[in-house]
């Protein structure tokens, strides 16, 4: 499949994932847990259900994810595209933001849902997602009973069409990780 | 704009979620619906931050009153052992639903490490001297506990670390709990039970009530709203707004979870009487708790992180949670006793 990252750099706000030692900066949810950063990779791909995913470079002490509050992501060079993907998670459970992909002046809107967070550990996550081996908690220790995810969200269209932008709608609770455009053709 | 609610709703406390599981056990078809019961708005007279996790919402006649005489539920409220004993009531071989600090109990991550208060579902099976703990919350687990080491975790401090625990500590546990019980819902006239109950549920929403334990109804709901603004227009970062925020999102809960399982009872009224655009209204309604669902999450979020962004999605979000309070308010006028 040819896909092409979205970079998020510029619109990075949160974090969802701690190297050890700095547990405490965990925001995933508003006790405080979060991913541990060891089993992302981040400046690197993750592929989830046969999809690439290029996650952010994360600095340290810097943010490594996208909270959707109404930012609009540009995509220089306007891709043709016939989908999007998004790899996400929702805080507290289930969470949707509502996505306008703007293509020459039209939009293609749609509800993009991240599953939750948070799994039981042993529950099987097939391709759509993938989980870390432990969660780590703000009071500098970890456990490995329930297991931080994040899921592959796809959306399709049927023609080719010009990405020049993504707009999100606003919901503190959804984490954005990685976007990809799908079956790209360069312009 | 995004006008839909940004998760489906689905929180209940965890003493909601026993107490439905309990009745369950008799009453298989009919526990979800008996707990639905109660509509209201209850805001407390005192200060929310005393609010548990599994305090019951407050209600004009109190909720095990109400339930007991709508549905036959039957909930009763212990504080220690002094009537009645949690270890007396335990060996009957009855289950009872306690409240708890979860630092106290070596199966739960918490152990040792935070303060966190709930309830749990505690058991003795005959023959053992320990006593079996059922606890659903995320991960769920269960373990077993001595006499003692649950003692200790009934009576607790709870120390508040915000950090650690944003809302579910800075209160004793005071040894409180719960047993709920059931019978088989008997209705010879189903149309006419229906109707009763929905005028009932009417007049508790519409006809504004006081008393020493606080205000109810809509008009309770939109004076909490106001309240809610004008602690949103304070900066943000200060003591009393931090309690504001903890304090909202513990009266929330138990007023979401009570309208998950009022929204049960009125599928069932809808469906016994027929009543098409009822059901309507009702689907119309249980879709839209998700921004009350939205609202207090984002509102404990806030304990921890605080953006002016999120103050907004509240501030929108708990506007369509009070539109859709006053549109079920119109849609049951219809049956307000005459």
């Amino acid at each position: 499949m040819s896909a092409r990252p979205v970079d998020l750099t510029p619109y990075l706000n949160a974090v969802v994932a701690t190297s050890d030692g700095e547990r405490p900066r965990g925001a995933l949810n508003a006790w405080g847990n979060s991913f541990p950063a060891e089993e992302l990779p981040f400046g690197a791909t993750l592929t989830v259900g046969g999809v690439p995913f290029r996650l952010p470079d994360r600095e340290p002490g810097g943010y490594d994810s996208v909270e959707p509050l109404g930012q609009a992501l540009e995509i220089p060079g306007a891709p043709r595209a016939r989908g999007i993907a998004l790899l996400c998670c929702g805080e507290m459970g289930e969470q949707n933001v509502a996505v306008r992909v703007i293509s020459s002046g039209a939009a293609i809107e749609l509800l993009a849902t991240a599953r939750g967070a948070m799994i039981p550990a042993g529950k099987p996550m097939g391709d759509e997602g993938f989980a870390c081996s432990h969660l780590h908690y703000p009071g500098d220790y970890d456990l490995a009973l329930a297991l931080p995810a994040v899921w592959r969200f796809e959306h399709r269209w049927e023609d080719p069409r010009e990405v020049a932008r993504v707009e999100l709608g606003a919901n503190p609770l959804f984490h954005l990780l990685a976007v990809s455009l799908l079956d790209t053709e360069e312009p | 704009m995004n006008l839909l609610p940004p998760s489906p709703a689905r929180t209940t406390t965890t003493f909601y979620s026993y107490a439905e599981k309990l009745v369950r056990e008799r009453s298989p078809r009919t526990a979800a619906l008996l707990l639905g019961m109660r509509w209201s708005f209850g805001l407390p007279a005192h200060d929310l931050e005393r609010l548990a996790e599994y305090s019951l919402p407050l209600n004009p006649t109190p909720l095990d009153r109400a339930l007991a005489q709508r549905g036959g539920l039957r909930i009763e409220r212990h504080e220690g052992d002094g009537e009645v004993s949690l270890h007396d009531h335990l060996a009957t071989g009855a289950p009872a639903i306690v409240a708890m600090n979860a630092y106290y109990f070596a199966f739960r991550p918490a152990y040792l490490r935070v303060h966190s208060s709930r309830t749990v579902r505690v058991s003795r099976q005959p023959g053992e001297e320990r006593l079996r703990i059922h606890d659903s919350w995320g991960p769920a687990a269960e373990g077993t506990v001595t006499r003692e080491e649950l003692d200790r975790a009934r009576f607790s401090d709870v120390p508040l670390d915000v950090n650690r625990e944003p809302l579910f500590a800075g209160n004793p546990v005071d040894g409180v709990w719960f047993t709920v019980e059931a019978d088989p819902l008997s209705i010879d006239d189903a149309a006419a039970w229906s109707r009763e109950r929905l005028a009932w549920l009417y007049d508790e929403m519409a006809v504004p009530r006081a008393d020493a334990r606080g205000e109810y109804g809509i008009a309770a709901l939109r004076k909490f709203r106001r309240w809610l603004e004008n602690r949103l227009a304070e900066p943000p970062d200060t003591a009393a707004s931090l309690a504001a925020r903890r304090g909202a999102s513990l009266l929330l809960r138990p007023e979401l979870s009570s309208r998950l399982y009022l929204g049960v009872f009125l599928r069932n009224a809808a469906h016994l009487l027929g009543d098409g655009e009822l059901q309507a209204e009702v689907e119309r309604y249980r879709a839209g708790l998700g921004h009350l669902q939205g609202v207090m999450d984002v509102m404990t979020k806030t304990v921890r992180t605080r953006r002016p962004e999120y103050d907004d999605f509240i501030r929108i979000h708990f506007a369509r949670a009070c539109e859709n309070e006053e549109r079920l308010l119109g849609a049951l006028a219809r049956f307000a006793a005459d």
